[in-house]
């Protein structure tokens, strides 16, 4: 079955949290199963919703998942749910 | 001087406004669950579903509270009267009435509108503008404001419905939301129904009073899908 958009954005959040938080991006690319490309644009729109952001980490870039990021994962059930109810 | 013209039958006066104010409830709640969902996924669609929703609130709560206090003033407390608010050429009962049906008019068929837009993923700005020029005007210009608020909500919401239709045979997901807004555009032709004068003043109490009752049991139907949604 075709991932949503929310679904992708959970699967690309749950990776990084399953990675203790933090990623770096040739994992997340992996663990997301997007495309370079396709990953990109979904990076940007989660750093510009504040859901996750760059950091540098024993000289490596890594996403990091924010206090947003994580609210957002604990409640992925019920918001998923309401949107689908709702035909959002 | 314009009057106020009751079509609520006797022993439901007061019930109705009542209603309203429970369905003003009802979508407030929803309304601001979308909100929280808006300011975690910033995602447009949850923000505009969610200001659909304020303003159906909004709407519902102008008629509910119109109506009570109508109710109020012409059952109770007529002293009340000379305490509302007053416009040159009407009686202050039928400017209260006014305030609140031109308020609940509008606010609603905006959030009708707003509810189309995301039931068919209309993105267009264009298109959406157009809907709401071809809506609002035509209100406007109408000679009874009534039949065509109910006639263009009952189109509005048969689209909606229809659009949640598609989603739901999609997804499999959203039956409950279907049926509701199946239930009220069924509540709006019944309500068109209860505004004809040809029918005999009982079949009119009736049909008035079926449209209140279909039109609540919409939004309970709302409620039932919403509270689905928390418990799951």
């Amino acid at each position: 079955m075709k991932r949503t958009k929310l679904d992708i954005v959970h699967d690309m959040l749950k990776a990084i949290e399953q990675k203790g938080g933090r990623i770096i991006p040739t994992h997340l690319l992996y663990k997301s199963n997007l495309s370079h490309q396709r990953m990109k644009l979904y990076l940007e729109e989660l750093k510009r919703k504040n859901l996750i952001v760059e950091v540098e980490h024993k000289k490596k870039m890594h996403y990091e998942l924010t206090d947003n990021g994580r609210k957002f994962l604990q409640n992925f059930k019920q918001v998923k749910e309401f949107t689908e109810t709702f035909g959002i | 001087m314009v009057h106020v013209q009751i079509s609520s039958p006797k022993w439901f006066f007061g019930l109705d406004g009542s209603f309203e104010l429970i369905a003003a409830v009802i979508t407030l709640i929803v309304a601001i669950a979308a909100w929280k969902i808006w300011r975690m996924t910033k995602e447009r669609r949850h923000g505009w579903f969610s200001l659909a929703f304020i303003f159906l609130s909004a709407g519902m709560a102008a008629r509910g509270i119109a109506d009570l206090v109508i109710e109020k003033v012409v059952t109770c407390a007529p002293a009340l009267r000379e305490a509302l608010p007053a416009a040159p050429g009407m009686t202050r009962t039928a400017f209260v009435f006014i305030a609140g049906y031109l308020s609940n008019i509008l606010f609603t068929l905006v959030a009708f509108i707003i509810l189309v837009c995301l039931a068919f993923r209309i993105r267009d700005k264009a298109i959406a503008l157009l809907l709401f020029l071809l809506v609002i005007p035509t209100l406007m210009i109408s000679a009874s404001y009534f039949l065509s608020y109910y006639w263009l909500s009952m189109i509005l919401l048969a689209f909606i419905a229809f659009g949640h239709y598609r989603h739901c045979r999609e997804t499999k997901k959203g039956k409950t939301v279907t049926m509701a807004f199946i239930f009220l555009g069924l509540a709006q032709v019944q309500f068109m129904l209860s505004a004809v004068n040809a029918l005999t003043p009982f079949v009119k109490d009736i049909v008035y009073v079926t449209a209140h009752s279909t039109q609540i049991l919409g939004f309970l139907m709302i409620l039932l899908a919403f509270i689905k949604t928390i418990l799951k």
